[in-house]
This record gives C-alpha cells, sequence and structure tokens, in this order.
C-alpha cells in the first residue's frame, strides 16, 4: 500500500506581535507553535483519524495540509509531491485533488446561494468549462443521498444533517483523491451523527478514496478510522492502529480522553482519569514533556526532559516516559 | 419519590408562527423531587428549550401556554405577576446557559458582573466583593483575588463555566437549570464540570433540571431522567430503569445509536430513519410512529397513553400491556 499523503516533522508557527514590536520588546516570544514535529502517513483508501481538545492544532495541521498555511519546518509529500515548495498554480491544481469538509457545516455555505450552485461552485473556481453543472448537481445530490429537489433550497432552509450532506457533496464535486473532513459531526443529534458517518463510509468504499477526519470525539472514529493520532498542545503523542488504541492506549492523555467520555450507563462509571486544570497556553510551553503539568502519572524526570516519539512495535508510537 | 420542589403537570406550549399553530410542548409533566438531579434528554427540536423558558417565564411573544399548572415550591408560576416572578429568577431559580463566552458580559470584569448580581442583597460592597471571591474558590478557580478583575476574554471556556455556576448558585436557589452546560466544553473539561455540579448540589442541597443531549452525562450525572420527542414526554423514570430498560422504542432506539454504546467496530452504524414530524399538522397517532420500527396500525390512529412500566417508571407506547 503507497502512502497518498505524508507528513514529516511539521512545524506551523503563528506570529503573536508585528515584527517591530518584537523588535523592541523581547520580554515574551514573538510567535508560538501551533503545530510541532507532526509526523504520519496516510495510505490509499484508508481513514485516518487526528484527535484532539481545542487548541490541539488539529486544524492547523488540516490547514497546512491543504496549503493553506504556510509550514515553518519539514516536509508534507501528497502523492510525492512537496507540498510546501509549489508555485501557486500547482497549488490550484493540488487542491483539486483534495475535497475539504469545513467544521462549521451552515456557516461555510453562502446565505444567498442555492444548494445547487453551492455544490457545483468548485467547479467554476476551478475553471472547469466542458463540465455540464446541471449532471453534475445531480449526480452529487443523488451521491449524498439528497432529493433532486433541494437542489434550488438556500442553506437556512436546511437541517443541521442536511447541510453537512451538501458540505460533503462540495467536497466530492472535484473527484477528489483525499477528503479532509474538519469535525464532520460536532452539534450533530446522535441518531443523525450516525447517518453521516455511514455515508462517508460508505462513499470511501466506494469511491476509494483516502480521509483525514479531524474530530475531539473518540466515539466518533472508532468506527470510521483505520489509523488514529492523538495530539495534544500541537504535538502528536500517541499514533496507532484504531483497533490498538482503543484495547491499549499507552499515552496517559490517551487514557484520560478514552475515560473522559460518559458510558451510557449508570452503573458502568469506571475509575476514571480525570485530568486536573486546563490546556496550558502554547506560548509558554511547559518544559520537559509537555503533559506533565496535567498528568497524573508524571515524575521529576517528566517535568526535565522531553519524553522522544519512538515506535513500540509496527503499529504503535507514543512521547511518554512512562507508558501505561 | 421524595418532597416534589417543581412539578410541571400537562403542559402545553403553542407557537404562533406563519404556517399556523406548531404545538411545541403538548401534555409535558416532569417531576424534579427535592434535592435531586433530573436530566432531560433529547434531540434538537424536541421541546427542551421551550420547557426551560417556560419554567422561567422567559418564552418569547408569540408562545402562549395553552394548558398545564408549573408548581414550584407550592406556587403556580404561571399565575404569579411579571413582578412576582422577576424576584423568583435569580433568586430561587436560577440558570446556566450553554455557552458561557456569551452569557457573560465581554466588557465587564468578573468582579463587576458577580457583585452586580447580589444587588438585592443589603450588604456592602466589600461583603458582596468577599461572597464573590468564596465562591469563585468554591468552583476551582485558583488565585482568585487576582483573577476576580480579569474579564470573560481573559479566561478559558471551562472557567468561565465554572464562573457562571458560581454566580448561579451564589443565592443559594433551590432550583439550579442547566442548559447543556458542556456541549461547548472539552471531553476533559466535560468530566470536571460534571463532578463540580455534582459536589456543588450535594453541598447546596439544590435541585438541578439538566438538559442535554449526551446520554452518557445523563447516566452519570442524574437521579431521573426524562426523554422528550417532538414535544412531548415519550419515557420517564430513574436512570436506572430507563437506561438498562428503556421501554419506549424511541428511547431504545437513542440508546442504540449512542456511538459509545457500540464496541465492536462496526461501518454501518444504527441511525433512526425519517425527521421529526411537522408539529403545525399533527397527524393524531402516536408522534414517533413515522420512525417507530415496531409500528402497529393503532399507532396511526390513537395517541397513546402514558402506561407504569414498574413503580415510578413510565412510557407513553401502544406496546405496554396496560
Amino acid at each position: 500500500m503507497t502512502a497518498i499523503l505524508q507528513l514529516k516533522n511539521v512545524r506551523v508557527c503563528f506570529r503573536v506581535k508585528s515584527s517591530m514590536r518584537a523588535l523592541f520588546d523581547r520580554t515574551s516570544p514573538a510567535s508560538f507553535d501551533a503545530v510541532r514535529d507532526a509526523s504520519f502517513s496516510l495510505h490509499e483508501g484508508q481513514t485516518l483519524a487526528l484527535v484532539g481538545e481545542s487548541g490541539a492544532g488539529k486544524s492547523t495541521l488540516a490547514l497546512a495540509i491543504t496549503g493553506l498555511e504556510r509550514i515553518a519546518e519539514g516536509s508534507i509529500q501528497f502523492e510525492g509531491q512537496e507540498v510546501s515548495q509549489m508555485q501557486a498554480h500547482e497549488i490550484r491544481e493540488y487542491r483539486r485533488g483534495i475535497g475539504y469538509m469545513w467544521q462549521n457545516a451552515i456557516g461555510s455555505l453562502s446565505p444567498r446561494m442555492t444548494v445547487r450552485s453551492l455544490i457545483t461552485e468548485p467547479a467554476r473556481i476551478h475553471r472547469l468549462p466542458d463540465v455540464d453543472q446541471r449532471a453534475l448537481s445531480s449526480r452529487l445530490l443523488n451521491l449524498v443521498g439528497l432529493a433532486e429537489e433541494f437542489g434550488d433550497r438556500y442553506p437556512h432552509q436546511l437541517s443541521g444533517g442536511q447541510a453537512r450532506r451538501v458540505g460533503v457533496a462540495r467536497a466530492l464535486a472535484l473527484n477528489p483523491r483525499l477528503i479532509v473532513a474538519d469535525e464532520p459531526t460536532a452539534g450533530l443529534d446522535v441518531s443523525v451523527q450516525g447517518e453521516i458517518l455511514n455515508l462517508l463510509n460508505q462513499l470511501q468504499d466506494e469511491l476509494k478514496i483516502s480521509m483525514l477526519v479531524i474530530t475531539h470525539n473518540l466515539n466518533v472514529v472508532r468506527h470510521t478510522s483505520d489509523k488514529i493520532a492523538i495530539m495534544y498542545l500541537g504535538r502528536i503523542v500517541e499514533q496507532g492502529d484504531t483497533a490498538e488504541i482503543f484495547s491499549r492506549p499507552r499515552h496517559p492523555y490517551t487514557l484520560a480522553l478514552l475515560s473522559a467520555s460518559p458510558s451510557p450507563d449508570p452503573d458502568k462509571q469506571a475509575d476514571r482519569i480525570e485530568l486536573k486544570g486546563e490546556v496550558p497556553s502554547p506560548i509558554n510551553r511547559p518544559s520537559g514533556c509537555e503533559f506533565h503539568t496535567r498528568c497524573p502519572f508524571a515524575a521529576d524526570i517528566c517535568a526535565e526532559i522531553p519524553p522522544p516519539f519512538e515506535a513500540l512495535n509496527d503499529s504503535q508510537a507514543l512521547s511518554c516516559h512512562f507508558p501505561r | 419519590m421524595t418532597e416534589p420542589l417543581l412539578t410541571i403537570r400537562n403542559l402545553s406550549v403553542d407557537y404562533r408562527i406563519e404556517a399556523g399553530r406548531l404545538q411545541a410542548l403538548r401534555q409535558v409533566s416532569v417531576d424534579v423531587p427535592k434535592a435531586s438531579i433530573v436530566g432531560v434528554v433529547g434531540e434538537s427540536g424536541c421541546g427542551k428549550s421551550t420547557l426551560i423558558s417556560s419554567i422561567s417565564r422567559l418564552l418569547p411573544h408569540n408562545a402562549s401556554v395553552s394548558n398545564g399548572t408549573i408548581e414550584f415550591e407550592g406556587v403556580n408560576l404561571l399565575d404569579l405577576s411579571e413582578n412576582e416572578m422577576r424576584a423568583m429568577r435569580g433568586t430561587r431559580i436560577n440558570i446556566v446557559f450553554q455557552d458561557p463566552m456569551t452569557s457573560l458580559n465581554p466588557v465587564l470584569s468578573i468582579e463587576q458582573q458577580m457583585t452586580h448580581i447580589q444587588y438585592r442583597d443589603q450588604t456592602s460592597r466589600s461583603a458582596k466583593l468577599k461572597k464573590s471571591l468564596a465562591m469563585l474558590e468554591s468552583v476551582g478557580i485558583a488565585d482568585p483575588h487576582k483573577r476576580i478583575a480579569q474579564f470573560p476574554h481573559e479566561y478559558s471556556g471551562g472557567m468561565l463555566q465554572r464562573i457562571s455556576i458560581a454566580m448561579a448558585l451564589q443565592a443559594r436557589p433551590s432550583l439550579l437549570i442547566a442548559d447543556e452546560p458542556t456541549t461547548a466544553l472539552d471531553a476533559t473539561l466535560e468530566v470536571q464540570i460534571i463532578h463540580l455540579l455534582k459536589d456543588i448540589q450535594a453541598e447546596v442541597g439544590c435541585s438541578i433540571l439538566f438538559i442535554s443531549h449526551h446520554l452518557g452525562v445523563i447516566a452519570e450525572l442524574c437521579d431521573y431522567v426524562v426523554v422528550m420527542y417532538a414535544g412531548e414526554v415519550v419515557e420517564k423514570g430513574t436512570v436506572r430503569d430507563v437506561f438498562h430498560n428503556p421501554a419506549h422504542p424511541y428511547t431504545q432506539k437513542l440508546l442504540e445509536c449512542d456511538p459509545a454504546n457500540i464496541q465492536t467496530k462496526t461501518r454501518i452504524l444504527p441511525v433512526i430513519p425519517g425527521e421529526i414530524p411537522d408539529l403545525v399538522n399533527l397527524s393524531g397517532g402516536c408522534i414517533f410512529s413515522s420512525r417507530c420500527h415496531c409500528v402497529l396500525p393503532v399507532c396511526e390512529t390513537h395517541v397513546p397513553q402514558r402506561r407504569e412500566v414498574t413503580s415510578g417508571h413510565s412510557a407513553k407506547c401502544h406496546l405496554l400491556p396496560t
């Protein structure tokens, strides 16, 4: 199996003050790393899930992959091509291969366009004149399970689940090889959530698309992804096969995330690893292991030496001094 | 059940909209016993928010209560004058809203907001400040003396939700309404807030009406649960009874759909087919009949009555024995 997307030590950096201010005010850093040392590879036809809490750098990493955010270091290769070195016209070509589902499903749709014009917009943006827009919109609506009459509706006439389907249709419009889905089920009811996940699964099976799913809900990716990467404060702290991660999580943060989701069984409230405090600011990163401030198992060494990101076996890797 | 605090009987609320009369709540009965946590669970459009607005009497202008009573500490809230109701809100009944970022005023410091809401107390400013500090400390804000002067944007979402809870409990209300207080928070913070609510409930001794669509949270936090669908209470009982032995097909499906309940990996997740019915033109049968997996002919013509499954556990379904 070949890797469609390969990331190596990607660092994305955000400026926090103007370059002029940074010259005179040296008391605080001028920039911070939103993503640090992120490496993973996504194989063709597979799904990789990026999981983490808000501020973990998941969406930033996704933007970097689509070329919407510049990377400071490292390499991103899509089908063997280096994304960060592409010229403007190459980027345009490249983005045609990636479909993006935005986090805010209704907010990402222009309120003044009909569904039909929204889902064919990618073809117009990429100036594909020989595309029959009527046929394209019918094909896409059919693909995502919306009736033909939805084509004439406006975004405010859609429910959350329907808006999500329109988002899927937009992402599919240019026959991409990769779909990036940013929180595809956030804010949906449980019964509708299943519908959207089933749709993504089904499309992947039919069209052989690779997928990168971003979520904070581990239960969502359990059934959809082949691999999981857990992010904390811009770093991937644990990575591995989905089944492996669920059956034997090794990093304390993964353990905490897994146990954080309350089970819908009043008698099965298991021993929980409750994390103290909140996620630290990426501007003032903790020393050593960046998770040590909240880790229930932290020892002295954790505050001093950052643990290396090491492979445990073929299918699992993590950075922790004391894996469980 | 122990002594009741809040008793809602046959509450029906309508909205006047262009298309006609939208029956948002129909014959809703909910009991909140003293010093207990009652969860209300249901998907969007089931009437959870209308229920809260009815209790706090903050319904929009196009809404009207067509039937029912809301008895709170022996008084029917629907009979109170506007002034009497205003005295009730913020002292006896308090609400924690979904999004702490928007429920606090961004241009006032936390100190100003926390002392302002004590305007009813005839105490000095320093006493009010002292009380605010104590409340902040009790909800786990470190270094409250320094932090109280800060503004909402200087806090994280989890902290702001703690502050909202502190503010809601300042007057020691007997009923706290929590409207999806953890939806806007991350999973690890959600757990913290649930534990905080549980501890505080035990300490203050108030009752909590906890609104959520997250089944796991309800199972963990609540004593009783009320399942709502399209403006009706379809099932209610103790958390144990309802979650272990769901009687209504909707509750069964809802539990089945929760991915947290599916242990083995599957490519096809269960869903509830169909959509919430139109509440303007009601069909006359069971409200869930169009989506139910075990529908009978009688379901489409007759509205089912509430039937008891076991003592304190009831559901509205024709399948249950009378």
